[in-house]
């Protein structure tokens, strides 16, 4: 197979041999694909850098692709602080969850564009989570926070079913046996909001991070995100500043 | 092909996987120093032994040497209260060379790179957390790569230090000696417009 003008960023890369890389690539037209990469020596050519778009050529009949040409079609998206990390989030979520060699058109244009929105600042969370919401869907890996035209019922009580990875009801008397991967006692009209990203409903967003962390916990089979931790200690590091900086 | 013994099987496998070693340079390796050089073998195998037993890291920089405290942070003439914070030991040994540097140093082990499992913690970051709350450092100089992990780690850095109110620098990028504007790459190109000194 020779495979040119592929719209391709980069997940992840590790060194392959004395002068080589192995890289993990998202690209519009294969989905995650695999592929080597040997740098030409005689000129210096793009850097093989996370969030950056790229024009690639790959070449072989394996899992395994050659990767030649690199072009690097815009500038860098810099990223800086908590930016980032939010960054290598995004990658990590799609190098572990995404298979290889299944197109996802319209998950990569919404990964292109939030990378190049990530740095405007505020609104960061919801990004995220309306990324993490069409990534599960996108991969059939289920997320219903509302049954679609579904009504309010006064007298029931709403839980998420992690590993269906749907909201469920149950009438005026909840059961006594509570199955374990069942998040219970949310509201409803917090789980609507959440559901078409009406992120102005105080308290949607906070639900929204605590179902799809669950989500996504499952269907990692409990194996940490490290990226999220990274994030997570780096946005406290920057509490601790924030709290210390009027007593100085 | 007929079968290796287990034992030459064994050390093929240990060979491979070093940085530059692929299957078959492994494989050739291993025949060599078995077949042609078994001397050799032998000193490699006593200096590899005696490597891991005596290098173990610094107490106060994390760099590798063969006492609780290295020479670079015994050295009386060199300032600590100025620390270079670099990736690895091999980073040391550059800046060393250049002679132009004269402070203490603090080498990680390795950059921020969360899809490797690496964060804070296991790059040694509390370590230097700790450094900096004893409060005799007085300037940072963050030399980590330019890549975006190196960038990463750089700024992880910068939070940690905030609180202290310590001077924190990180090494400027740019042109390269004698370099020609017009065969730098943009990426350069542009860290070395943001990173522009006044005359
Ligand atoms: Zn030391």
């Amino acid at each position: 197979m020779i495979a040119g003008n592929i719209s391709a960023f980069v997940l992840h890369r590790k060194p392959y041999r004395e002068t080589g890389h192995w890289v993990s690539l998202f690209t519009y037209e294969f989905g995650r694909v695999a592929a080597i990469y040997r740098p030409s020596r005689k000129k210096s050519g793009p850097l093989l850098s996370p969030f950056q778009a790229f024009v690639i050529e790959l070449h072989g009949e394996g899992e395994l692709k050659t990767l030649r040409q690199l072009d690097d079609v815009q500038s860098p998206i810099l990223l800086s602080g908590t930016a980032q990390y939010a960054g290598f989030y995004l990658n990590e979520l799609l190098y572990r969850l995404l298979p290889l060699y299944e197109p996802h058109e319209h998950l990569f244009q919404a990964y292109a564009d939030l990378l190049s929105r990530l740095q405007v600042p505020g609104a960061l969370e919801a990004r995220l989570r309306e990324f993490e919401g069409l990534l599960l869907s996108e991969l059939g890996l289920g997320l219903e926070l509302w049954p679609e035209g579904a009504e309010t019922h006064t007298f029931a009580s709403y839980a998420f079913d992690v590993q269906e990875g749907r909201v469920i009801f149950f009438g005026e008397h909840p059961q006594p046996s509570r199955a374990p991967g069942v998040i219970e006692g949310l509201d409803p009209a917090l789980l609507k909001a959440a559901a078409r990203h009406d992120w102005s409903v105080a308290g949607a967003l906070a639900v929204a991070k605590v179902l799809h962390r669950a989500r996504i916990d499952y269907v990692l089979e409990g194996k940490p995100l490290k990226s999220r931790n990274l994030l997570k200690q780096y946005l406290e590091l920057g509490r601790v500043e924030k709290k210390s900086t009027p007593g100085r | 092909m007929a079968e290796l013994s287990p034992s030459i099987e064994h050390l093929i496998h240990c060979l491979r996987g070093l940085p530059g070693v692929g299957p078959k340079s492994a494989q050739r390796m291993a025949l060599d120093l078995l077949e042609r050089t078994p001397e050799r073998a032998a000193r490699l195998a006593e200096a590899l032994q005696t490597a891991l037993n005596k290098v173990q890291r610094c107490t106060q920089c994390q760099n590798l040497c063969e006492s609780a405290v290295c020479e670079l942070c015994a050295d009386p003439c060199r300032d600590a209260s100025q620390l270079c914070v670099v990736e690895s030991p091999l980073d040391v040994m550059a800046i060393e060379q250049s002679g132009a540097f004269k402070g203490g140093y603090f080498v990680l082990k390795g950059r921020l790179s969360p899809l490797d499992g690496l964060g804070p913690d296991e790059i040694g970051l509390p370590r230097l957390a700790q450094r900096l709350d004893q409060g005799n450092v007085g300037e940072l100089i963050l030399a980590t790569s330019s890549t975006v992990e190196g960038e990463a780690t750089a700024e992880f850095i910068v939070q940690m230090a905030k609180p202290h109110g310590i001077a924190v620098s990180r090494l400027a990028r740019g042109i390269p000696l004698g370099g020609e504007l017009g065969l730098v790459d943009r990426h350069t190109l542009s860290h070395a417009l943001n990173g522009r000194k006044a005359f």
